[in-house]
């Protein structure tokens, strides 16, 4: 440890879902924790749609709840609504989801931070940090108190410089109704970052009373609601319904008429939006063909009447957007409760981080979430969480904690961001992951909930369930191959299953390779009834797991023999000392992307834009011999 | 680092004659030159270098007499068993030795490859390792513009649209993975198979034009033929315009091949002159006609020459009987026009029905540049591609498009099995990183497999 005076070792400015997660961890890893959030009331507020979790969002949350954060439990609690998306695929792109109560959730949240031990929560604006050395030294506030500490996490969310449009009207402000965060932008500039600006928007929110639900199509939840978290054992809960809505050509006209008054098509936005999240405005203007555009009615919460208009995101003025939302089935008499708008907000480069998220100007200051101009809450916990981790880790001079794209979706997220940066609100997707095959949501414990525990996030309890659930995998699997039943004893239900029956015996596992074929439908044989009698609880997770290892062994083997080509490159560790700029072999253009990044590995060297092959190779050469430590090779200069 | 192949090449540069090498390098080495390689002494494995003397035989038919240099490892150049194989001067017998290498287990070399294992190896030192540094450099940048010469726009444009069709397919099935909530329209699934078996027929077509790609970059191998004195030598020479090969009126007086290299407009011929063959009773010009009939045996065309000052005889006859079994192309040239002409043309068109009829004189240099226009046409009809054609002309390339092929192959098994979007993309992916290797659009995860690619093989 340091030896200078600090009043705490980690404080987080922000109280959103990566300041949650960044906070929790340190503190409960034992380091004295302070969080700074400008609005107690609004900690861990859901800003935009009031739903965790869908396509790679979800395997996230898993993860994040694997290396022991919060999020799953939260939204387990705090969840109106769950669901299984893409149960008609394969696992690996299964993804829960779930609409949350957006006021439960972050008292739940809240309650979570509160009774922490060893952490603080401060309402205040941190209006700038300052740094001693090459180091930070701590925050000042905007009522002039300067707090001393070893490492500071900023996650604040939009809050930077934050402007809101609605039409032509713009506010500076945070979110809708809050303020923004000023100074703190303008001090990190001066201490040498780069800054951007991107922009956001949400739909606007309406009266659930003055909807007529006839008119619109329902979508429940899942009849066996599963968790996030692998410490809920299950969600017994009323689930509320979604309601689903359609534009119509009518509605795209009279959105057409404001677009004259649009912030967006006048040119007053600056900031960069999402291309996948695009307001209506967008959507009509870019596919003009499109009739209809979806519409989700999403309830707010179990208390509130409010429904978030999920797909309509606007920010038209206000005219514009009741008259366009009455076009819309079932919304003919809708009242609008909160207008739709644009958000406009500071956030920096995330090439500026190493990829524990520390920024690589300053030691011991890590920027985590929205800052990083990411999307979602799920990206933003999952960075909150690394940096927490990482903070008290080189507190403690441990080694660091760096997943990579094999280890799972947090490790594919953070190399995204510190090796390629991003120039819109970046979003994970199922696609970005390579070896997407193996980071399921279903195995986020067995691939990561080993360093949790090791971080001491993770109980005692939990990774004994987790070594005793590997066990009966393993023991479930060599059986499989063992016990082959007679024909006469099974084709029946082979014949049930309108699956060819046997002529000879055949092992279970050969049978499980089948896609119609679970090893619960040859429960009347002996031997499998003593088997999954055997396996007590965790039958049903050890059984989804062999089964899933069966029946798709042979792409999981080839996605392993691909992770291994990729491991041998990540694997190769350029030295921070190297100094790019005297290798002279290497393009101008490589040099000085080399130089900005600092990759760790010659891996993520070869995914930095603009370092080619040749480039990569000659690395690879200097690198096999050493040269490129301390001594600069001889004839390069 | 996978090195458990052998891998072999010619390490002499081509069209310099007397001796070449062939060199091979891997932990077969010795099992591989055990099959193919008779002499004196067996072959043992020593940790000292060795050489042998003896023959590369293939089915116990002798190729060559060779020299054999054995570096067993980790004493020699790569750090593996290597062999080096000095044989006969000349690409046709070093081309046939390696073709035999091949056939017995070895794999061609990729340029650098051996260079590359040495490194990994540890066989070379720290200078040693900045030098190949610099060398990458320049060698890519080389290689870059051979690249671009030989990928000129077709290629690398048509692989680049190959691999946007599949980029397209990849982003029709990804978007049912992350955006499966939304109303999009899915393409069907039998609009996906639709499209894989069509950018798989692309790609097959492209490695059905590796032969004639492979002519195209490696040249037409002409062997001039004919009995002694007719004026082979002299019309080597008046085809490569210098004084390659030893002329004198001294029936007999080629003995070994002797080979040289042509550019006609662009197209590479690699020519070889060899003795005269005639029955004869002196042990080193049957030698030479021995050679003689090796080199004929792999040529691609047939130059043979007759002397139109005398009247044709037995001799003739018989070379026309060999050549003719062989069924290979053959040019006809009767030679030494500006004498007085005996030769019986008629009873020549006779047993040459079929193919061209050239009259030159290889010592006063006429209508030389006849044959040379004839070579042309040759090498255009035979296998040069016509104008948009693409042709592929490296192994590299070819195994490329092979391996994507395969893979392509996997999603569409997968498809059938109506297996989910993600495991036909996997495999789709799998492509795309292959040919995005060849032109160099990706970094794949085989960077290290890469790093010497665009080496000179050895040294
Ligand atoms: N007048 C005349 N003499 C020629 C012509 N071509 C070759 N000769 C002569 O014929 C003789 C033999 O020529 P070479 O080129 O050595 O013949 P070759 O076929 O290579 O003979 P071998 O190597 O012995 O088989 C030399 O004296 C040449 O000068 C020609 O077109 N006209
Ligand atoms: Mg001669």
């Amino acid at each position: 440890m340091e030896t200078r005076r600090v009043d705490y070792d980690v404080i987080v400015v922000g109280g959103g879902h990566a300041g949650c997660e960044a906070a929790l961890a340190a503190s409960r890893m034992g380091v004295r924790t302070l969080m700074i959030t400008m609005n107690i009331s609004t900690i861990a507020q859901m800003s935009c749609n009031p739903a965790i979790g869908g396509p790679a969002k979800g395997n996230l949350v898993r993860e994040i709840d694997a290396l022991g954060g919060e999020m799953g439990m939260a939204i387990d609690d705090a969840g109106i609504q769950f669901r299984m998306l893409n149960r008609s695929k394969g696992p690996a792109v299964w993804a829960p989801r779930a609409q949350a109560d957006r006021l439960g959730y972050s008292v739940r949240m809240r309650c979570a931070l509160e009774s922490q031990e060893g952490l603080e929560i401060f309402q205040g604006m941190v209006s700038s940090v300052w740094a001693q050395g090459d180091s930070i030294g701590g925050v000042e506030t905007s009522t002039g108190r300067r707090i001393a500490c070893h490492t500071v996490i900023l996650t604040c969310g939009t809050f930077l410089n934050g402007l809101t449009h609605i039409g032509l009207e713009s506010f500076p402000a945070g979110r809708a109704g809050e303020f923004p965060a000023v100074g703190l932008t303008e001090s990190l500039v001066d201490l040498g970052f780069e800054a951007g600006r991107l922009k956001t928007g949400t739909p606007p929110r309406i009266d659930g009373r003055s909807i007529d639900f006839s008119q619109t199509e329902i979508q429940n939840g899942d009849s066996d609601p599963q968790p996030f978290s692998y410490r809920t054992k299950s969600i017994r809960i009323e689930q509320l319904p979604v309601y689903l809505s359609y534009t119509s050509p009518e509605t795209h006209l009279v959105l057409s008429s404001g677009l004259d008054r649009s912030p967006l098509y006048t040119g007053k936005i600056v900031g960069i939006g999402p291309r996948y999240c695009p307001s209506i405005e967008d959507k009509i203007v870019r596919f003009k063909d499109k009739e209809h555009h979806q519409v989700f009615l999403e309830p707010e919460g179990r208390q509130s009447r409010e429904y978030y208009v999920n797909g309509f995101a606007t920010s038209l003025p206000e005219d514009v957007q009741v008259r366009a939302l009455r076009t819309i089935p079932g919304l003919g008499n809708v009242r609008i409760t909160r207008l739709g708008y644009a958000i406009e907000y500071d956030f920096f480069p995330p090439t500026q981080l190493k990829s524990t998220l520390e920024t690589k100007r300053i030691q011991n200051l890590y920027f985590a979430g929205q800052i990083n101009g990411t999307s979602g809450y799920e990206e933003a916990a999952a960075q909150g969480l690394v940096a927490g981790v990482n903070a008290v880790l080189k507190i403690r001079r441990e080694e660091p904690f760096l997943l990579d794209r094999s280890h799972g979706y947090i490790g594919v997220l953070i190399d995204d961001l510190v090796t390629k940066g991003t120039n819109e609100p970046y979003r994970l997707f199922t696609s970005r992951a390579e070896y997407r095959l193996l980071l399921r949501q279903d195995n986020a414990d067995r691939r990561l909930m080993r360093y949790g525990y090791r971080f001491g996030l993770i109980s005692n309890g939990q990774i004994a369930t987790l070594e005793q659930k590997e066990k009966l995998i393993s023991n479930l699997i060599q059986q499989c191959k063992k016990v082959k039943p007679a024909p006469e004893m099974i084709n029946t239900i082979l014949k049930k299953l309108k699956t060819t029956p046997l002529s000879s015996r055949q092992s279970l596992y050969q049978l499980l390779k089948r896609p119609q074929i679970h090893l619960v439908d040859f429960r009347t044989v002996k031997e499998v009834d003593r088997l999954l009698d055997h396996l007590g609880d965790l039958c049903k997770d050890v059984v989804e797991q062999v089964e899933i290892e069966i029946k798709y062994a042979g792409y999981f083997q080839r996605q392993m023999e691909q992770i291994e080509r990729f491991r041998n490159l990540e694997q190769k560790c350029i030295p921070e000392t190297i100094a790019y700029q005297t290798i002279s072999t290497l393009s101008k253009e490589a040099r000085e992307k080399l130089t900005k990044i600092r990759p760790i590995s010659l891996g993520q060297a070869a995914r930095i834009s603009g370092v080619s092959p040749a480039d990569i190779s000659i690395l690879a050469v200097l690198l096999e011999k050493g040269v490129t430590d301390k001594k600069v090779p001889r004839g390069t200069n | 680092m996978k090195c458990n192949d052998t891998i072999a090449a010619i390490s002499t540069p081509p069209g310099e004659g007397g001796i070449a090498v062939v060199r091979m390098s891997g932990t077969s080495s010795l099992s591989i030159i055990r099959k193919v390689f008779r002499g004196k002494n067996p072959i043992q494995k020593n940790s000292k270098g060795q050489v042998y003397h003896g023959w590369i035989v293939e089915k116990d038919e002798p190729i060559d007499e060779v020299v054999l240099t054995l570096f067993h490892s980790p004493h020699s150049y790569t750090g593996e068993d290597v062999i080096e194989v000095s044989c006969h001067g000349g690409l046709f017998i070093s081309r046939r030795i390696l073709e035999v290498l091949i056939q017995y287990g070895a794999r061609p070399a990729e340029p650098g490859e051996f260079t590359q294992r040495a490194f990994f190896n540890g066989k070379m030192d720290l200078t040693q390792a900045e030098a190949v540094a610099d060398l990458i450099r320049a060698k890519t940048e080389s290689a870059r513009r051979v690249a671009i010469y030989e990928l000129e726009g077709h290629l690398s444009g048509r692989l680049q649209k190959i691999r946007e069709d599949l980029i397209k397919i990849c982003s029709l099935l990804e978007v049912e993975l992350d955006f499966g909530e939304e109303d999009i329209m899915f393409v069907s699934r039998k609009e996906i198979k639709h499209l894989l078996i069509k950018t798989r027929g692309e790609l097959q077509h492209f490695v059905d034009s590796y032969r004639r790609g492979k002519v195209c970059r490696e040249g037409i191998r002409m062997v001039i033929a004919g009995r002694p004195n007719v004026g082979k030598s002299s019309l080597l020479n008046g085809l490569v315009e210098r004084e390659r090969a030893i002329v004198t009126e001294i029936p007999g007086t080629t003995r070994d091949t002797v080979e040289d290299v042509l550019d006609i407009e662009g197209f590479l011929f690699t020519v070889t002159d060899t003795a005269g063959i005639r029955e004869t009773q002196d042990p080193i010009e049957r030698e030479g006609v021995r050679r003689t009939e090796k080199v004929l045996d792999i040529s691609d065309l047939v130059l043979l020459v007759f002397d139109g000052s005398e009247s044709l005889n037995r001799e003739d006859e018989m070379i026309v009987r060999r050549v003719k079994e062989m069924r290979k192309p053959v040019i006809v040239l009767i030679n030494k026009i500006d004498l007085k002409q005996q030769i019986n043309i008629h009873k020549l068109k006779k047993w040459f029905p079929d193919e061209e009829v050239l009259r030159i004189s290889a010592l006063k240099k006429e209508h030389v540049s006849r044959l040379v226009q004839t070579l042309k046409g040759t090498a255009i009809s035979g296998g040069i591609p016509h104008e948009g054609e693409v042709l592929i002309t490296r192994a590299r390339h070819k195994n490329c498009i092979l391996h994507a092929i395969e893979l392509i192959k996997k999603a569409e098994a997968s498809l059938r099995k109506s297996m989910s979007q993600e495991f036909i993309v996997m495999d789709i992916r799998g492509a795309l990183d292959v040919l995005g290797e060849m032109i160099g659009k990706t970094v794949t995860d085989d960077i290290l497999n890469q790093i010497f690619s665009d080496f000179c093989v050895g040294k």
